[in-house]
């Protein structure tokens, strides 16, 4: 295979590292495919950013070279997760109405050599993009990279429809109420409308407590509802916000329940046959203690 | 101990002001096979008022030819199965008529 070269001919001005490592590895033989990933859910504010930024930084962390896009076009919210708001020079519009190189529109990861963002242009709306314009970039990207997870905004109007353009495989996020629930089911119903099949689940802000005491929808009940195949259980955990305050995505808090959910989700994407994360509430009286004295800032124990 | 008998005690409050013994996450089950059933139903096609008591009708008059059952149904829900919409319907049977055979 030829050189590869983001963003047109010559010397790339943007991220030079992103050519330079990946040129030794296509020569290689036995490369997998890369992945296309879209981050869905009909509802807003179930977790689809912290969830596309925590994948992205658990895929980069297992050795791939992967970009986050947001296609939240005007409603950017991707950079902030992870901390990268003051980096962003160019973003996703420029870069496909050729205002700049693709490369120059994607952000290395403060944390993660081999992770990109993309963000989307804040002052512009979703109309000003196509699905067929992202799938020409996302063929482009894949050349160079092993997964592009792209996180797509709540609605299933245009926004919906560029996100989901180039994706080869689906991700549905929810959380264990109502309203989330119904939107998903709509949702992966339009995802195999659009021959994105086999879309999987991630439930989100599991509250095992709620759960034990029969005040929250289990997996068990959702899966039954929506039929379909679970990816992880995120549960709900203050280390998150923590995390998301400064910036850093939790999967880089090992102490943190929801990082070890999400490590576990990327190892699932990667293929490795990982077990779904065993929620278990505390039920010693010293885990109690612990918790409300806020050294454990979870109220479970998890596998 | 304290507070998990203020645990245990909240929920019955809220379980007996709504009139039953089933537990909020049981009654959200129940709401969301409901809601979702008709989101599916209304999605099959164009959306037509009177579309489900038709299919009712109809398939009570189908049914009723055969066999004694209740004019309403106990069941009448799209489900997702395997990627593949089905239609799942219950009606009570209350008397078999006799077999006859055809022709």
């Amino acid at each position: 295979m030829s050189e590869i070269r983001l963003g047109g001919k010559g010397k790339t001005t943007g991220n030079p590292s992103v050519c330079s490592e990946r040129d030794s590895r296509i020569t290689t033989a036995a490369i997998p495919p890369s992945k296309t990933i879209v981050v869905t859910s009909g509802k807003g504010g179930v977790g689809k950013t912290t969830t596309t930024a925590n994948i992205g930084a658990g895929l980069a962390l297992r050795g791939h070279r992967v970009v986050v896009m947001d296609t939240d076009i005007g409603l950017r919210n991707l950079d902030v997760v992870m901390g990268l708001e003051n980096r962003i020079v160019y973003d996703l519009v420029d870069a496909i109405e050729g205002r700049c190189k693709l490369n120059q529109a994607m952000i290395r990861d403060r944390h993660q050599q081999e992770l990109y963002l993309i963000p989307a242009a804040q002052t512009r709306d979703k109309n000003c993009i196509n699905p067929e314009q992202l799938t020409d970039l996302c063929r482009r990207l894949e050349e160079d990279f092993d997964y592009i997870i792209i996180d797509c905004p709540a609605g299933i109007e245009q926004g919906f429809r560029n996100a989901i353009g180039p994706a080869q495989e689906a991700i549905v996020v929810t959380t264990p109420e109502v309203s989330a629930i119904r939107d998903a089911d709509r949702v992966i119903g339009l995802l195999e409308a659009a021959e994105l099949q086999h879309p999987r689940l991630i439930i989100n802000r599991i509250r095992p407590g709620m759960v034990k005491r029969g005040d929250m929808l289990d997996k068990d009940d959702i899966v039954e509802l929506l039929a379909v195949d679970v990816l992880g259980l995120v549960p709900a955990d203050d280390r998150l916000i923590t995390a998301t305050n400064q910036g850093v995505p939790v999967i880089h808090d090992r102490k943190a329940p929801s990082g070890q959910a999400f490590a576990r989700i990327a190892a699932r994407i990667d293929g490795d046959d990982v077990p779904l994360m065993d929620l278990e509430p505390k039920s010693n009286l010293m885990n109690r203690v612990r918790y409300l004295m806020g050294i454990n800032r979870s109220e479970y124990t998890h596998a | 101990m304290l507070s998990k008998l203020l645990r245990a005690k909240t929920p019955n409050v809220i379980r007996s002001a709504r009139g039953g013994p089933d537990n909020t996450r049981s009654i959200a089950k129940n709401r969301l096979n409901a809601a979702l059933s008709r989101d599916r139903y209304d999605l099959l096609g164009p959306v037509r008022s009177g579309r489900r008591d038709s299919l009712e009708r109809d398939l009570y008059a189908a049914i009723s030819s055969h066999l004694e059952v209740d004019s309403e149904f106990h069941e009448l829900e799209i489900r997702r199965l395997n990627d593949s919409f089905y239609l799942v319907a219950s009606v009570r049977i209350q008397a078999m008529l006799p077999w006859a055979p055809a022709g």
